[in-house]
């Protein structure tokens, strides 16, 4: 390029023109030359225009030479940006015409395309419409109001029809010859809709195909860490989209020896209140709502369980918030008046209920164990209510939920995340109460370890039950009558056979058993219901704890029949000593095998049973190790336990007109029947 | 030099625009396969059609228990004035065994199993269902199956059993052969079952017991007299009963209706609430709120019925005699609130609630077959659950609001009221 040429591209330019002029005139000057290098900035890079269609424009370029002195001949085509390569020799046209590559990548291309299409079609199931140009339809419409029809009233025609599968667009016409009520709803479906608008007997178009999992059910064992502040930490691995994790603490209406009782009560209605993390329950709440989740509280006499149920990918927000509400709550004045007024209307509640069975559960408890332990009532004394405060819950916090006495377990989580957000909010951070020791009463270990003393004897409760019902169904008057002896406790090798007996007994509701399969042949409905059809429930029951148990049978009936009630249960109580059947064996260990079974079907049960066991012995033991046991049980089993049964001192409850009710000496009489035969008959000398 | 330059430029960007346009197209083959799957760690609904049109749907969780059961089109709503009461009477005759084997002979089998029979009936339909061992499955079955081998031997058991009959005045064993004959076709009827099941063995064992049901006739279908909802006024006063019991109720939508799920998420933003919960129960209603603050109410439930073509939506609470109208005034204006002014917070929380409820009540096999034939039978499909969530997510507070006043607005109200209610005020809802 000469000067001259230069002069003629640039004189537009006046600074380059300037820089001539000096070159010219052979006064070169630097700065000149440096500004003429600012002034240009690089010109910006710019993506090719996008051609029109598929076949509009292909570029075709050779790459090469490769080492080994072939080259490559590239074609793409510009829009569907599809590539095809050739190796040849020599890029001389006589080698590469007779490529007709423009020509090979159009047909790959379109082999391609057919090959999906038939893919696709089969995997939508899709058919020839039946439906051809010149059609008239009818089309689904949007239910407008409750007189509209489902289709709109005016047909249409089909004018232009595209692929085999579509329905087309349609045209507005009047004549009506075919009318395609099914067309009418695939055309619904297929065109891009609200979902708002799609019937839910229809598939949303548009959604992604699920992936469903196979159940490879590989029944792992429960795994058990024990953190080294005494924590442990349980879980198992259940497929399903959510996890259950919570925490069960040694602690519950029987340890209130030392505090007002009703303690555990406010502490249950306390729950997932606000906590130093959390401001309210609401947040609480919305924190739980982003995963899905709900949580609940209950304290039951020996056992408090906190628990949450979340999608899986929340465990690390349900660990973080359990740890905060049972370690760090913050129990306001204000949530404490709240529990207050909430539990007095509870109470009541409770004695207006038709249904008394939390009172007569509560009466037994207390004539089974007076004055101790799990005789302790559970629902706070009216006088207590106003007397439970701030300092005293804390103070029981800090002697029961403490670390040795907790189980963090889990359904449906990996061990060791459980594992790792367990030291980090059970172990790193402290507990409020060890923050703050201003929060507390004294420095006194509160803490009550003493064993369960199984006392029996009588609670009688005189109240008017002639008119409890709360709807226009009248309930008849009852009299409730609850008679119970010790059973064992759940540590207890007898355990299992204790159970069994429960089953044996069974019983329930005179009116229904609800169908073929909920113990219609347990012995109080063959024995009892079905014999006396005054007797309006009989039922029994086998409450186990850590030290010791009840068995209990409850029966309810017109108040001026308690007497004969009263004669026909310590009867089942004698008969249980005598002779077991195998068929009726067999049917009881059965049933609560499959009773154990279905239950154990829910995660909240699997994560209550882990819980409870791995905090009871530290362990946990399968299902199936249950369910072998219940097999092994025989005739002999349950005469032992029977046995050791009868030798205690019978527990006595009445609620209701109780005029009628036999003298406590009379019933401990009637148990020491052999086998129930004189036991009716002595009775009758007190009639 | 400017043609080199150019062709230089060329090569190079052919260069990069053979890996680039296979890295997107990569790119893009990864989003669709993320767009097209989702994984639901559940097991899948399979379902098969016997030649009958009876349909069979099951999900194998492959736990050692089960639930099964029959879901039939079929319940007090098809009956007449004529044949009143049939479809409970036949619940009621379910268990009471049948030409092969007495009542006694069944219940005691079904007890040595460890089973658990059970049938209900509602409005539009039948459940019989039975929760055995897994491996009790096909002696399980026999007998639960027994219930359906009723519908086949009914006649000669209506024979040996006819004077039964004859204590109940108005139902005669016509009445209930007709019913059955009607209904208890193949195509209204879905076996369906969860927990331990196996798809093809289920399969079998319908179409050893079930499959001589006769199929629909050609070009019938189920005929379902047209309903038309009137709304009116039932009151019931008694003052000896110390509380008020009042429900209140719009008409709602149909199984199908797509507004179904708005108006689940208006139900939810009402919720449930009972004054032991204390105010801080549910604080993101405005109706607890004021339940709670003017202590107008014993407890209040929301509730959505849904029937094939209609429903209904609203609210069934207890009070005091003395607060009937403040909390009916309350209700009222919370009604309005949710056709014109319900934000989009509230929407957002209750779309998340509802799916949790959804959901999570989806536990155990029971609860699952319940879903599988309630579906099967309004739906005719199971909705996938990623179908639900979308649903759910596409719902907008425009969505509630336009349904609300759609179905709430200047509606006619259906009022029902028990107990001491003299001070229930005249209702219209706008």
């Amino acid at each position: 390029m000469t000067m001259e040429q230069v002069a003629e591209e640039t004189k537009t330019d006046t600074k380059l023109q300037a820089v001539m002029t000096s070159i010219r005139m052979g006064k070169w000057e630097q700065p000149l030359v440096q500004s003429f290098k600012k002034v240009c900035p690089p010109e910006p890079l710019k993506p090719r225009p996008l051609p029109g269609g598929p076949w509009k424009e292909i570029s075709i370029d050779f790459l090469g030479p490769l080492p080994s002195g072939d080259v490559l001949l590239v074609a793409i085509d510009n829009y569907s940006r599809f590539p095809e390569v050739e190796i040849i020799s020599s890029t001389s046209a006589k080698t590469v015409i007779p490529k007709n590559v423009h020509k090979v990548i159009k047909t790959t291309d379109e082999l391609r395309k057919a090959k999906a299409k038939a893919y696709y079609d089969s995997r939508k199931n899709a058919k020839v419409s039946p439906l051809s140009i010149g059609d008239t339809v009818l089309v689904k419409q949007r239910r407008t109001n409750k007189m509209s029809t489902p289709f709109d009233p005016q047909p249409l025609t089909i004018s232009v029809g595209r692929a085999p599968c579509t329905v087309g667009v349609l045209k507005r016409s009047f004549s009506c010859r075919k009318l395609y009520t099914t067309v009418g709803r695939r055309y619904c479906a297929t065109s891009n809709v609200d979902p708002n608008s799609v019937l839910l007997s229809q598939t949303l178009p548009g959604l992604p195909n699920a992936i469903y999992s196979k159940h490879a059910e590989s029944n792992q064992d429960t795994k058990v860490t024990v953190l080294e502040n005494g924590l442990k930490v349980a879980s198992k691995n259940k497929y399903g989209r959510f996890c259950t994790v919570g925490v069960a603490i040694d602690s519950g209406p029987r340890y209130e020896v030392a505090f007002p009782s009703g303690v555990s009560h406010f502490l249950e209605k306390l729950a997932f209140s606000s906590s130093l993390e959390y401001q309210d329950r609401d947040r609480i709440m919305q924190e739980l709502e982003k995963h899905g989740g709900i949580c609940d509280c209950q304290i039951s006499r020996d056992t408090g369980i906190y628990a949450a149920s979340a999608y899986t990918s929340g465990l690390d927000s349900i660990v973080k918030l359990l740890g905060d509400v049972i370690l760090r709550p913050n129990i306001s004045d204000e949530e404490v008046d709240q529990a207050r007024m909430s539990i007095s209307f509870e109470l009541e509640d409770l004695e207006m209920r038709p249904d008394p069975e939390p009172l007569l559960t509560e009466m037994i408890h207390a004539a089974a164990y007076r004055d101790n332990t799990l005789g302790l009532p559970k629902f706070p004394l009216p006088d207590n209510v106003p007397v439970i405060d701030r300092k005293v819950l804390f103070t029981y916090l800090k002697n029961f939920y403490t670390p040795s006495r907790m189980v963090l377990a889990g359904v449906g989580v990996e061990h060791e995340q459980l594992v790792e957000m367990a030291e980090k909010f059970f172990v790193e951070k402290e507990p409020v109460w060890n923050q703050d020791t201003s929060l507390v009463m004294g420095n006194r270990d509160m803490c009550d370890r003493s064993t369960a003393q199984y006392t029996g004897g009588v609670i009688q409760r005189e109240k008017d039950l002639s008119d409890v019902s709360m709807g226009p169904t009248p309930i008849p008057e009852l009299a409730h009558f609850v008679l119970g002896l010790e059973s064992c406790s759940h540590k207890d090798p007898d355990f299992v056979a204790f159970c069994v007996l429960n089953m044996l007994m069974g019983g329930g509701g005179s009116f229904s058993a609800g169908g073929p399969g909920k113990g219609m042949y347990t012995r109080l409905y063959l024995n009892v219901l079905n014999r006396y059809h005054w007797i309006y429930n009989a039922t029994a029951y086998n409450h186990a704890y850590n030290d010791s148990g009840v068995f209990c049978i409850h029966a309810a009936a017109h108040p001026s029949q308690l007497k004969e009630l009263v004669d026909i249960i310590v009867k089942e109580f004698t008969l249980m000593a005598g002779s077991v059947t195998r068929v009726e064996l067999e049917r009881a260990k059965t049933q609560l095998q499959s009773m154990l079974m279905m239950n154990l079907e829910s995660r909240p049960v699997i994560f209550e049973d882990i819980a409870r066991q791995v905090l009871a012995s530290g362990s946990h033991k399968q299902p199936q190790y249950f369910v072998s046991q219940i097999a092994k049980i025989t005739e002999e089993d349950i005469h032992r336990v029977v046995g050791r049964m009868l030798s205690t001192k019978p527990s006595v409850v009445g609620l209701g007109s109780l005029a009628q009710l036999p003298e406590y000496t009379n019933i401990q009489e009637g148990l020491c029947q052999k086998n129930g035969t004189s036991g009716s008959s002595r009775f009758s000398l007190f009639r | 030099m400017a043609a080199r330059m150019m062709l230089s430029l060329c090569r190079s960007r052919l260069l990069t625009s053979v890996p680039v346009s296979q890295a997107c197209r990569r790119g893009t083959a990864v989003a669709a396969a993320a767009r097209d799957k989702v994984a639901l760690n559940i097991p899948e609904t399979r379902i098969s059609t016997l030649p009958n049109g009876l349909r069979v749907a099951t999900e194998d969780s492959g736990i050692p228990t089960s639930t099964v059961g029959l879901w039939i089109d079929a319940g007090s709503r098809f009956e007449n004035d004529r044949n009143n009461g049939v479809a409970h009477f036949l619940e009621h005759m379910a268990f009471k065994g049948t030409s092969k084997r007495s009542q006694t002979d069944l219940e005691l089998e079904v007890e040595n199993m460890g089973s658990h029979l059970n049938a209900y009936t509602s409005r539009e339909q039948t459940v019989y269902y039975a929760k055995c061992f897994s491996k009790h499955m096909e002696q399980g079955n026999e007998s639960w199956l027994c219930i359906s081998l009723f519908f086949r031997c009914k006649q000669q058991y209506f024979n040996n059993n006819n004077n039964q009959f004859s204590c109940c005045r108005s139902i005669s064993r016509k009445d209930l052969v007709e019913y059955i004959t009607t209904h208890y076709k193949g195509p209204n009827i879905v076996l369906a079952a969860a927990g331990g099941v196996n798809h093809e063995q289920l399969v079998g064992l319908a179409d050893k017991y079930l499959g001589g049901l006769k199929p629909m006739p050609a070009g019938q279908t189920h005929h379902l007299q047209p309903c038309s909802y009137t709304g009116s006024e039932f009151r019931h006063s008694d003052d000896s009963m110390p509380l008020a019991h009042i429900a209140l109720a719009v008409e709602g939508a149909g199984w199908e209706n797509p507004d179904t799920i708005p108006l689940m998420v208006a139900n939810t933003i009402i919720g449930i609430w009972d004054r032991s919960h204390g105010a801080g129960g549910n604080v993101s209603s405005n109706l607890t709120k004021s339940a709670a603050e003017g202590n107008l109410c014993n407890s209040f439930q929301s509730f959505n019925t849904c029937y094939t073509d209609t429903g209904l939506w609203g609210i069934y609470f207890i009070c005091e005699k003395e607060t009937i109208p403040d909390f009916i005034r309350s209700v009222q204006a919370e009604w309005r609130r949710m056709c014109f002014d319900v934000t989009d917070a509230e929407v957002t929380r209750a779309k998340n609630l509802l799916k949790t409820n959804m959901l999570l009540q989806l536990d155990g096999s029971t609860p699952i077959c319940e879903d599988i034939g309630r579906q099967m039978l309004c739906y005719g499909r199971r909705i996938p659950l990623h179908e639900l969530d979308a649903r759910i997510e596409a719902i907008t507070v425009d969505t509630v609001r336009g349904v609300c006043t759609k179905y709430i607005h200047d509606q006619p109200p259906t009022v029902v009221a028990i107990g001491p209610v003299d001070q229930l005020p005249p209702i219209a809802i706008s």
